[in-house]
């Protein structure tokens, strides 16, 4: 840890939640009378001053500072009796960190959302809640307790549950907001059951003082702790088995999708995992099964995107698997290679989603793959976009998601953890069938399905949805350009040897020991080990562009799986269907019981029992009540004798 | 007189004052009494406040100042139903029983003790019976008389018991041993001694002639009585607790459990908005014996925070009962006899009445935000560090039953348009509005009821009542918000 200086910099840390949060209450409160170009420049600007405000943080940072914000003390707390309690701002490197891909890239999304929402009804509740999102999730990163982050948690997933259900016209909308809002409301309860079992044991929720002390927990009380955490980070995270919301959240805005449900929100269970480091090194068991959790997410997502046919749910369930590597490096305790991951992620995923709504936008809300095609020529830059976003996320070199995948697994290599190497492997390959698949079946060869997406093209054309503004179209094009460009070079950020942003922002944080370097580096693990990754990756590209490529219907071998296995994997391995028929018929039934039985007899007859003693004994006090004066000069020389005589007998018993 | 009470005898001077003034001033200028001596008394306590000349130590001086404050308010709110009476014997006497509790609250010695609380009393009795005319005051003035002559005798034989076993008039500097020859006279002495003062907190169970004489007062003067009585009487409680035998302790923890909870019992029934405060104000009362537990500073300032905003919600409450008084058009009387349901109705009428008092009754019932909901925490974790599970579940229990009573109001006051959706057969919705249909309603229906000030007076004091309202929600908030910076 650095000192304590810097302090005069704290402030930094107040802006960057505290200007989304204003622009969220003025255009909830004003966002009707606003024309929408105030409504975005209020929204792109507050996010702005966000991300100046993270990037001014992270050059304090970086030049030796450790920023903090702490309050005076609870206003309940006058005598500020429980100091670890308290909710301040801290801004170390891994908080800033994610604080600088959120507001980074969420910079970017704000203005392509501008383009894409531009017309929508909603345009001003939107942004009120997208900036009220940015607000909740950097207070997630920079909280500098569990009681902050918890506060921060809870808001991105009321932010989430509002912009999933944004056209809440949609049933489907609804239910989807409603499902990941129950889902990750799980994992609160995680979050506050360890917290309470942390304050009870380490007397403490700050982040600096639970790393002292957490070496000197019982085992217990550090393996539960550290399991109930893992069960929030993997809801929060759409892990094995709470995923399942991920998939339906596709309902919300496709930038939304793009930033709360791939780049940034869905990584809060990595970077809790992440932050209690100290509390996951105590107990190896625990950070084992955080890997584990992970390896299986990554495989199973990579498994079932290979099997959708609609554009954003194969990019949720890649996200499920990409988030499922950096938990993997976070479990293995190579923390700073599952952070490069997040952060190429990032831009890979939003990258991949944006230009995915390009299409959607122009095909007017079509997101079946399967009725899509031969976009390549009249949409090059989703085109080539989607281009770089596959390659970064197959990790083809020298994109950038190899550096950040090989050094996940290069750690899993290098730690004796060969399983999970293998499922990480195998995930890369899929990885590389499913991004190219994708790609091979949006824009490459001729219109698919009836009319072929040509045909929904023209119409649209025709419909005039293509002559919108040209600012707006920029809006959406130069951020994805950026993105672009960003997932290009992205993993440029962490070249041993050459480039080191990642340890210099993480290693204070993590130490040298989390530092794995991507591949080549001098671990043993280069050569085979090292790029079968990306030969499989490659290989599975290849078998991708070949059963789905534009040569594919010439010859008339477009491949169709096995029907049984089709289903299931569009089914999603039917995980769904288990919770319907397990948990969810069980609630309902319960509910029903409760209903029938707890609530009438139980409660109802409790609450109007305590009523009726209340209302007895108020009838009893009020006979006492109605007497004369001399009954009540009565009680009270009956009450002072009682007085007295109770305070003389306590003289006598006490000797 | 011991010299710690001096400030609080210029209270006693501006009652001469007063007094005097009223030889020389015409008749009819006399109403403009009360606001000069309210001021006088605000500005003169205030000063001597602030100038750190009150005595002894920072919770007599908030009590000081919460006296002087109430009697101002007390002035204000009973100014429109001053008229046809004695204004400035009123004044003196609001401003004499100020200057009793100022001497009871910075007493160190029981002769100053009783003297203070005789003062007050005295002249508490009188204000009762204000309304000369009234049956009904004149009733539970008596009943005030009487009861509180007989408190007023135990305290005394109290005093003598005290006296006899410690042979000093002075306060004790340490707590008096219970053991020993005199020890069991010691704490029969100080037993009476709590007795006498817990008559005028109007603990339970010597509470019973608070209903009837909170009814009986106008609601200047019950508003006096709920507010700086309590204030007074708790201030020299607190001190006398801080010496008094251990073994007085039990037997004040009794009366604590039994004031919050028969006090909330007790104002599940009324039906009559004063009664319901005076029931209110029992429990409060108990509340803040919860702060004696452990004796410690932390404690006192627990109560400290919970006295002022018991105060500042209480007397905006009674604020809004004014309001809703004024809101009422001329000939409809005062609300000296209101029931809960016609205040409500008649705060309904004015604009911002059912949100202050929405504010002061969430902060009675202990919700955030507010001074109640600090003053509690503060007091359940005194209660609770000093192991006294059993007064912390009582203030639970009671705040839990009281929320009841106090949630109708506000409901009928929000909702005027619909009695009876509680389950409750509400009276026909006659008032505000029946009532303002009717201009021309006999006068000597107003005449009768005694209040044809009313609307002389009404816009100025109208505009005072509603900035004491909102300065007491003022004070309410920032208790609930920031705490820690006021009690500095």
């Amino acid at each position: 840890m650095h000192g304590q200086q810097a302090g005069q910099w704290g402030w930094l840390l107040a802006v960057a939640p505290a200007a989304p949060l204003a622009a969220s209450l003025i255009l909830a409160a004003f966002g009707r009378r606003l024309s929408a170009r105030a409504v975005a420049w209020t929204a792109v600007t507050a996010v702005g001053v966000a991300a100046a405000a993270v990037a001014g943080a992270v050059a304090v940072y970086l030049s030796g500072g450790l920023l903090r914000l702490a309050p005076a003390g609870w206003w309940w707390q006058p005598g500020s009796q429980a100091p670890g309690l308290g909710v301040g701002l801290q801004g170390d490197g891994l908080s800033l960190w994610f604080a600088l891909i959120v507001t980074g890239v969420g910079f970017l999304i704000h203005v392509y959302s501008v383009g894409y929402m531009a017309g929508d009804p909603g345009f001003a509740r939107y942004f009120a809640e997208l900036t009220y999102f940015l607000f909740a999730m950097l207070l997630l990163v920079l909280a500098d307790g569990l009681m902050g982050m918890l506060l921060g948690w809870a808001n991105v997933g009321l932010a989430s549950y509002l912009l999933i259900g944004f056209w809440h016209h949609r049933p489907d909308a609804r239910a989807a907001s409603m499902k990941a809002f129950l889902v990750t409301l799980t994992g609160e309860v995680g979050i506050v059951l360890a917290s309470g079992m942390l304050w009870g044991a380490a007397g403490t929720l700050r982040f600096a003082e639970l790393a002292e002390r957490a070496g000197g927990l019982s085992r217990e009380v550090a393996v539960a702790a550290g399991l109930l955490l893992l069960w929030a980070a993997a809801a929060k995270s759409a892990q094995l088995p709470l995923h399942v919301w991920l998939p339906d959240a596709m309902a919300g805005p496709t930038p939304v999708s793009a930033l709360i449900h791939a780049a940034t929100m869905v990584t809060a269970g990595v970077y809790l995992t992440a932050r209690m480091h100290p509390l996951y090194a105590a107990v190896p068991q625990a950070s084992l099964a955080v890997a584990w959790v992970g390896a299986a997410s990554c495989l199973f997502g990579a498994v079932v995107a290979c099997g959708q046919t609609d554009i954003k749910r194969v990019l949720a369930y890649s996200t499920m698997s990409q988030v499922g590597y950096m938990l993997m490096g976070v479990g293995l305790l190579a923390q700073m290679a599952g952070l490069f991951h997040f952060f190429t992620q990032a831009f890979f995923k939003a990258l991949l989603f944006l230009a995915a709504g390009l299409v959607i936008h122009r095909l007017q809300g079509e997101q079946d793959l399967t009725r899509m095609g031969g976009l390549a020529r009249s949409m090059p830059l989703a085109y080539w976009a989607t281009w770089a976003g596959a390659l970064a996320m197959a990790g083809i070199p020298p994109f950038s998601g190899y550096f950040s995948k090989e050094a996940v697994l290069e750690a899993a290599w290098s730690r004796g953890q060969t399983g999970l190497w293998a499922a990480g492997t195998l995930a890369a390959g899929l990885t590389g069938f499913y991004s190219f698949r994708l790609l091979a079946l949006a824009f490459l060869g001729p219109g698919r399905g009836p009319g072929g997406s040509r045909g929904v093209q023209q119409a649209a054309t025709a419909a005039g949805h293509h002559e919108e503004p040209a600012v707006l179209r920029r809006a959406m094009e130069v951020p994805v350009a950026v993105l672009a460009v960003l997932s290009a070079v992205g993993g440029l950020a962490w070249v041993p040897g050459r480039t080191g942003w990642v340890p210099r922002m993480l290693e204070p944080v993590f130490g040298t020991t989390a530092a794995h370097g991507p591949a080549g580096e001098a671990h043993g693990a280069a050569g085979a080990v090292g790029w079968l990754p990306v030969a499989l990756a490659a290989a599975g590209a290849c078998l991708a562009l070949y059963l789905y490529g534009p040569g594919a219907r010439a010859a008339g071998r477009r491949w169709r799986a096995p029907a049984g296995l089709q289903r299931a994997l569009a089914e999603g391995l039917y995980v769904d269907l288990a919770y319907r028929r397990t948990v969810v018929e069980a609630v309902v039934h319960l509910g029903a019981w409760l209903e029938r039985v707890a609530e009438t007899v139980w409660i109802d007859g409790s609450v109007r029992g305590v009523g009726a003693l209340a209302a007895l004994l108020s009838s009893l006090l009020g006979r006492a009540q109605a007497g004369p004066v001399r009954r009540y000069a009565l009680g009270l020389l009956a009450g002072g004798a009682a007085v007295v005589a109770w305070a003389v007998w306590s003289t006598w018993s006490a000797g | 007189m011991p010299p710690h009470g001096w400030p609080a005898l210029w209270l006693g001077v501006g009652a001469l004052a007063v007094l005097v003034a009223e030889l020389a001033l015409p008749a009819r200028r006399q109403t403009v009494l009360p606001v000069c001596a309210g001021l006088a008394a605000v500005v003169l306590a205030g000063s001597l406040w602030l100038a750190g000349q009150a005595p002894v130590d920072g919770f007599t001086r908030l009590v000081f100042g919460l006296v002087a404050l109430a009697a101002a308010a007390a002035l204000v709110l009973a100014w429109p139903q001053l008229d046809p009476g004695e204004p400035a014997a009123f004044v003196a006497l609001v401003l004499l029983a100020a200057c009793g509790m100022g001497v009871l609250a910075s007493s160190t010695s029981w002769p100053a003790l009783f003297v203070g609380l005789e003062l007050l009393s005295l002249s508490l009795y009188v204000l009762v019976a204000y309304r000369r005319e009234d049956r009904a005051a004149q009733e539970g003035a008596f009943k005030y008389f009487v009861l509180g002559s007989a408190a007023s005798g135990l305290l005394l034989l109290g005093i003598a018991l005290v006296y006899g076993s410690t042979g000093t008039l002075a306060f004790p500097r340490e707590p008096v041993p219970a053991s020993g020859p005199g020890g069991s006279l010691a704490a029969a002495g100080f037993a009476l001694v709590v007795v006498g003062l817990a008559f005028k907190l109007a603990l339970v169970p010597f509470h019973f002639w608070a209903p009837d004489a909170y009814q009986a007062g106008t609601l200047g003067v019950t508003a006096f009585m709920a507010v700086a009585t309590k204030a007074a009487a708790f201030a020299a409680l607190a001190r006398v607790v801080r010496v008094a035998p251990g073994a007085v302790l039990p037997a004040l923890w009794g009366l604590a459990v039994a004031s919050m909870l028969a006090g909330s019992l007790g104002a599940l029934r009324q039906r009559d908005f004063r009664r319901l405060m005076a029931y209110s104000g029992m429990a409060n009362a108990g509340y803040l014996l919860m702060a004696l537990v452990d004796r410690s500073p932390q404690s006192m300032t627990a109560a400290a925070v919970y006295l002022a905003a018991y105060a500042a919600m209480t007397t905006g409450l009674f604020a809004v009962a004014a309001l809703a008084e004024a809101a009422t058009p001329a000939g409809a009387g005062p609300l000296n006899r209101a029931g809960v349901e016609e205040v409500a109705r008649r705060a309904a009428a004015h604009p911002a009445a059912p949100w202050l008092m929405v504010l002061f009754l969430a902060g009675l019932t202990g919700l955030p935000v507010t001074g109640g909901f600090v003053g509690k925490v503060l007091l359940l974790r005194s209660a609770l560090q000093a192991q006294a599970t059993g007064l912390a579940l009582s203030l639970v229990a009671s705040t839990a039953i009281l929320a009841y009573p106090y949630w109708k109001l506000a409901y009928r006051a929000l909702r005027p348009g619909r009695e009876g959706a509680l389950g409750e057969p509400g009276e026909p919705a006659a008032g505000a509005v029946g009532v303002a249909g009717q201009p021309g309603l006999p006068a000597g229906v107003a005449g009768s009821q005694g209040a044809p000030g009313l609307s002389a007076a009404r816009p100025a004091v109208v505009r005072a009542w509603l900035a004491l309202g909102w300065a007491c929600a003022l004070v309410t908030v920032a208790l609930g918000v920031m705490p820690p910076w006021l009690m500095r």
